[in-house]
């Protein structure tokens, strides 16, 4: 049987999967039409930064995050500047180092939409009286609503089922800092089978639910 | 042209872009009502000139006013963004937004206008461009015709000052055409909107243009009456349609159960296939000279439909090989682009009469 732990475990990683959706839903959309349209020389390293979570292990961005979040690194010396305190082993930090962890999911399908979509709907929007930032919001955003939702349940999904990146950066701090996958290993360090495969099957089964649906957003239209 | 209304009511300027491998060097001076149809062969920078009217080009460099409207002045500092210019524009693919259906696409127009429209000119729009029965229609399920009048009747929702046209003809069927064409009229009769309207179809051009400019390779090479460049055999070599005539006919006869029109010009009948007009309405028509053919006797079993008895008033070699015959027909001038070959075998010389052979079908637009 799920403990109450189990259970507060799972609510945080629900949490903090909502809250990261929500940044990543506010930045990426963005991020990711500057990259698809951008002529910047600076394109190509912003493009491998937002790309980096892709092929390092969550351990190294975890301990980097760390670094520079902690009271010694030079996140660490601003927040603390700020009367915020510092990031490591607090919810906040979770967030913080899970949206970086998690953009990479969302923002390359959606420059790979925008690029797709091309420059159009802002010239014929231009020629509709729109200004450029109008013509985003009101044309381009709304045309890729299906997208902007595969790619969202895309990084929420990746959020849950994070690891590496949570334990460097939250420790394991119950109701905290102890999401879902960090109680699972908790679980199997103790040899509690049992609890363990209630929380993966738990994780699992959503993990797929959201799969589909990216899916089923994904390829159902024949747009653009 | 020097007339204070003339001067403030016009469109004029002169724009300068350059790309790699391309530039634009444009003088404009157009009247601010009518059809002004810009014709060139591909390539010859037809659209950027619109673009750049439209201000949808970089860096473009020079002058432009619309009527009263200054949208572009680089020595005084003056860029209107293409969103402040009260232009209507009319993309070759239609660009409908794909999220929303046609009533949509059009509501997005009427939302963004600087003027009100009032009901009945919505109305009186969708009505003209034929597509009352298409609002609930997702865009995406509409013919490439429907997409063009409905692009058409978005662009004029936001009641530009000028409507610029990018051959919205080129990627539709000839029954679409002649919708869109006939549609276009009627909006111009009754609005007198503008419009700038871009073609490499010289067919076009003579039916639609009140002013005509013809463009190559990026310059202006002349602007003026359709009838005196379309009818300019130098200017006419550039384009691809080669040399021809222009000719301003009556309709006389719309025989819908053959889908042919019969119109009348300097006393002769011409056959062509069914336009959307109106009888007594006028017709412009450009015949080229490569769909003139030469008869020294009336054929009498032939698909030719319109037979001219005509006399030869000129010859001249026009390239190896190939002799451009001007002909007449009480006043009306035809040529002909026939091969040297066929004027020895038949003779042909100057004074001779015989029957100038034209297909129905070469005389649409």
């Amino acid at each position: 049987m799920p403990s109450l732990d189990d259970w507060s475990s799972l609510l945080l990683s629900l949490k903090l999967g909502c809250t990261v959706t929500f940044v990543l839903i506010l930045i990426s959309p963005p991020l990711s039409w500057w990259l698809a349209h951008s002529h910047s020389r600076l394109k190509p390293l912003i493009s491998a930064v937002t790309a980096l979570p892709l092929v390092l292990p969550p351990t190294i961005l975890g301990f980097y995050f760390l670094l520079l979040t902690g009271p010694n690194g030079t996140v660490g010396h601003l927040t603390l500047a700020l009367g915020l305190g510092t990031l490591p082993f607090t919810f906040p930090g979770l967030v913080v180092a899970s949206v970086f962890y998690s953009l990479p999911f969302v923002v390359q399908p959606l420059t790979n939409v925008f690029e797709r979509v091309g420059h159009w709907p802002l010239e014929v929007g231009a020629t509709l009286r729109a200004s450029p930032l109008k013509a985003f919001f009101t044309i381009v955003i709304p045309m890729t609503v299906p997208d902007l939702m595969a790619a969202s349940l895309l990084g929420f999904a990746h959020t849950l089922g994070e690891f590496g990146v949570v334990l460097m950066m939250g420790g394991n701090i119950p109701g905290e800092t102890r999401v879902a996958s960090i109680q699972i290993y908790n679980h199997v360090e103790a040899l509690e089978y049992g609890q363990a495969h209630w929380l993966s099957g738990t994780l699992l089964t959503l993990s797929l639910i959201l799969l589909v649906l990216v899916q089923k957003y994904g390829l159902s239209r024949k747009r653009i | 042209m020097d007339s204070p209304e003339n001067v403030s009511d016009n469109i004029s300027g002169h724009l300068q872009v350059q790309f790699s491998g391309f530039s634009l060097q444009v003088d404009l001076d157009f009247p601010g009502s009518g059809i002004t149809v810009v014709l060139g062969a591909s390539g010859a920078g037809k659209t950027t000139l619109l673009r750049c009217i439209a201000g949808l080009e970089k860096n473009v460099r020079g002058f432009l006013r619309v009527k009263h409207d200054v949208w572009l002045d680089d020595t005084n500092g003056i860029l209107k963004p293409p969103h402040s210019r009260s232009l209507g524009y009319v993309f070759q693919d239609a660009r409908l937004f794909t999220h929303l259906n046609v009533q949509g696409n059009l509501k997005y127009a009427v939302k963004r206008s600087s003027k009100s429209l009032g009901d009945t000119t919505f109305e009186t729009i969708i009505e003209a461009c034929g597509i009352v029965s298409l609002l609930k229609r997702s865009s995406l399920d509409l013919s490439g015709g429907e997409k063009q009048r409905v692009a058409l009747a978005r662009a004029l929702l936001t009641a530009p000052d000028i409507l610029l046209m990018d051959e919205p003809l080129a990627s539709l069927d000839l029954e679409s055409r002649q919708d869109l064409l006939s549609s276009m009229e009627k909006l111009q009769n009754q609005w007198k909107v503008p419009m700038i309207y871009v073609t490499h179809s010289i067919n076009e051009a003579a039916r639609l243009a009140d002013h005509l400019l013809f463009m190559s390779q990026g310059k202006t090479m002349a602007q003026g009456s359709p009838s005196e460049l379309l009818s300019s055999q130098e200017l006419m070599q550039l384009n691809s349609g080669g040399p021809g005539v222009f000719i301003r006919c009556k309709v006389l006869a719309q025989d819908r159960a053959n889908g042919l029109t019969q119109v009348e010009a300097y006393g002769q009948a011409l056959t062509l296939p069914l336009q959307t007009t109106f009888l007594n309405q006028e017709v412009r028509l450009h015949i080229a000279a490569r769909d003139v053919s030469l008869a020294l006797d009336p054929p009498n079993r032939t698909s030719i439909l319109n037979v001219i008895p005509v006399s030869i008033t000129r010859m001249t070699e026009h390239s190896p090989g190939q002799v451009l015959v001007q002909l007449e027909s009480h006043d009306m001038q035809l040529l002909s682009l026939v091969t040297t070959l066929s004027t020895r075998q038949l003779h042909l010389e100057a004074g001779m009469p015989l029957y100038a052979l034209i297909k129905g079908m070469a005389l649409t637009p």
